[in-house]
């Protein structure tokens, strides 16, 4: 039986850490609170020792674990290069609108996402991303805040926010009649 | 009984009520459409804006949502040869060869028409199922229904891909994310790190969008370009289509039978229930082992008929035993818990109102969705060749607004961030994602059910008559999902002795 490299392992070791962790956590409160969390924890800790083991013991081309069945599939034909690389790329624009969220607030980070996406990102010209933006911020706009009335949260940088809320809110009372 | 079925057609019948199933059935159109998203993805984004409706309104969405979606995936199936999701992989084989005789509309004819037959005659089977589900279900007592729950698990883990370790352990993971949060019996904080936010639990909401709908839309970034062009000429022979399915109607209906039982099984559905039924086709067919592959119509009205069938079918276990057969599933009773209503004898009592406007929803949104796709079928096509780069900031920005919904708190972002990264990592490394989510929706009512056993019955719980048949159930269901999966590996292992043997001799011979 001979060890392989396999990339997947990393990813059984981090669900086996987490388990334990899970398990190890779980030490401190009453049994009532335990029993349940140690029934699927510590079985679950053993599977991820038998998953890890299948993961660098066996053979290599018996581990395509297409999610298969009832998952939807994986593409394989992309280069696991390329893959990587704009993995890296999407979860990136994604990770930064959360940030973006976080320092200005919704209101401005879509509208701001979506121009600097489709143009740096997609290639799109002004007219498309443009009118994106402004169909996208209607559509906030329209549903989240006349329909659904979305306490939007501040951001660490609320002024904008808290301005472009104002307008709206001014604009919405102006058209109530009298 | 039929009383309650009256009634509920009339709540039905309330124009806001058929808006909502219009707009959720146009949504599932869109949706089906679209290859690489599906139901599922749509059922997660649409969850959070159901809190505010009643019962009626959110499953007139939600069930018009994922009825459809096996209607509209013939489309890029048939013109590209590419499934819309992965109920209609079978309908390709003679679809797609169809497409390139000249005979799309015949092809659309015959598939809609079959599609809306399976659709109806599962809700048929569902709403016949309830007066003999009844008696059996109100039989049951938390044991019982604690023992289903892990049945569930169980055989959507094993079942739900090639690697049942991997499945099980990820229905465990989502046991243990929905045991974050308060212990409802002792008051104990469990795995809240300090986070009040937790205190409350994960909420489905966001873990469901990160698991499932970014994952995809990564993938369809990764992947790029549009896959084809739209086809220029207008599609002739729907009528021709519809006279198929007529003619072959007994196929249709065996097949909706064949859809109805693959979908109440839990761990099988949308990706085998085209092949079961292809597969039975060719078996029962007259000269099919001939035509079959190479543009015969009844290789497309068998897939058709059975993929929409089998909602009728998977909604059964969902509502009379509280177990999930799919992810969609899962999703669908988190909106139940979520409206306030419990799964099993109470849906077909106090709640048989509800029921039997889900039942209805389903049957009405096969209408409607057939309908516009025989009027739409040219602009679905559009909608299905829509630009990636164009595609993927509208999804992550709907994501990212579906996913504050679940508790509006900076929280539910960390959680859309964290399951997002995690569920794209368990896709490329094979592990089965519709477990976790299954575990995370069951967590909380399985324990529930465990604590009303041990109480009531102390250890005795274990010994009752159906706690042990279903515990016998599950320690099959882990034998044949590990010796099937042991199976196709070595299925797999020969096929790919026979392509090295192959290339080998292709070196050789130059």
């Amino acid at each position: 039986m001979k060890l392989k490299a396999n990339p997947g392992a990393l990813f059984t070791v981090f669900i086996l850490i987490l388990m334990v962790g899970l398990v190890m956590t779980a030490k401190q409160w009453q049994f009532q609170a335990r029993l349940f969390p140690w029934s699927i924890g510590i079985p679950t800790m053993l599977l991820c020792f038998l998953q890890l083991g299948l993961d660098l013991f066996r053979n290599r081309n018996e581990d395509e674990d297409l999610a298969g069945v009832m998952d939807l599939p994986v593409d394989r034909s992309v280069p696991v290069r390329v893959v990587i690389q704009r993995a890296v790329n999407i979860f990136s624009w994604i990770f930064g609108l959360y940030a973006c969220i976080w320092i200005i607030g919704f209101i401005l980070s879509v509208p701001l996402f979506l121009l600097l996406y489709l143009r740096l990102q997609a290639g799109e010209s002004w007219k498309v991303a443009v009118t994106y933006m402004v169909v996208m911020m209607v559509f906030m706009v329209g549903v989240f805040e006349m329909v659904l009335h979305i306490p939007w949260p501040p951001g660490l940088i609320d002024a904008p926010q808290a301005l472009i809320l104002g307008l709206v809110e001014r604009y919405l009372s102006s058209m109530v009649p009298i | 009984m039929w009383e309650a079925a009256v009634v509920a057609f009339e709540n039905l019948l309330v124009p806001t009520r058929l808006g909502y199933l219009f707009i959720g059935v146009f949504m599932g159109l869109a949706l089906g459409a679209i290859p690489g998203l599906g139901g599922l993805v749509g059922l997660a984004i649409l969850l959070p804006f159901t809190f505010d409706m009643d019962s009626f309104e959110a499953f007139a969405i939600m069930i018009g949502l994922i009825s459809v979606t096996s209607t509209s995936d013939t489309i890029p199936s048939v013109l590209f040869g590419v499934p819309g999701t992965s109920a209609s992989q079978a309908t390709i084989l003679d679809g797609h060869p169809m497409a390139k005789k000249g005979e799309a509309g015949r092809a659309f004819g015959g598939a809609y028409m079959a599609s809306l037959i399976g659709g109806v005659f599962g809700s048929l089977v569902l709403a016949l199922s309830i007066p003999v589900l009844r008696p059996i279900v109100l039989a049951f007592g938390s044991p019982e229904f604690f023992m289903l729950g892990f049945l569930g698990i169980s055989m959507v883990a094993v079942l739900s891909g090639n690697a049942p370790v991997k499945g099980l352990i990820a229905g465990a993971l989502g046991l243990c994310v929905g045991m974050v949060g308060m212990d409802p019996q002792t008051g104990v904080l469990r795995w809240v790190f300090g986070q009040l936010y937790l205190w409350d639990g994960v909420p489905l909401v966001p873990v469901a969008l990160g698991i499932f709908a970014i994952p995809e839309i990564v993938d369809l970034t990764i992947r790029g370009t549009r896959i084809a062009d739209v086809p220029k000429e207008r599609l002739v022979g729907v009528l021709s289509g519809i006279r198929d399915t007529f003619r072959n109607w007994f196929l249709v209906v065996r097949c909706g039978v064949v859809g109805v039982f693959v979908g109440a099984i839990p761990g099988l559905g949308a990706s085998v229930v085209d092949w079961f039924a292809y597969g039975h086709a060719i078996q029962t067919e007259k000269g099919a082992n001939e035509t079959f592959g190479t543009g015969d119509v009844r290789g497309v009205l068998a897939p058709e008929a059975a993929n929409n069938a089998k909602e009728g079918g998977a909604l059964i276990p969902t509502i009379a035993f509280g177990v999930p057969g799919s992810a969609s599933m899962a999703l669908l009773l988190g909106a139940m818990t979520i409206q306030g209503l419990t799964p099993g004898s109470a849906m077909l009592t106090k709640d048989l109102a509800v029921t039997y406007t889900m039942i209805w929803s389903l049957a009405v949104a096969n209408i409607f969705g057939t309908v516009l796709c025989m009027l739409l079928t040219n602009t679905l096509a559009k909608i299905a060749m829509v630009r990636i780069n164009l595609l993927t900031p509208l999804v992550v920005v709907i994501v990212f607004l579906a996913s504050f919904q679940a508790t509006r708190h900076y929280g539910d972002l960390w959680s859309l961030l964290f399951f997002s990264l995690l569920g794209w990592l368990m896709k490329r490394f094979g592990w089965p994602r519709p477990p976790l989510i299954l575990g995370l929706v069951l967590s909380g009512i399985i324990e529930n059910y465990l604590f009303i056993s041990v109480s009531r019955y102390g250890a005795a719980w274990m010994t009752r008559p159906i706690v042990m048949i279903v515990a016998v159930l599950i320690v099959v269901s882990l034998y044949y999902g590990v010796r099937n999966a042991r199976k196709q590996r070595e299925l797999q292992q020969q096929r790919d002795v026979q392509t090295e043997q192959e290339r080998g001799g292709g070196t050789d011979e130059a």
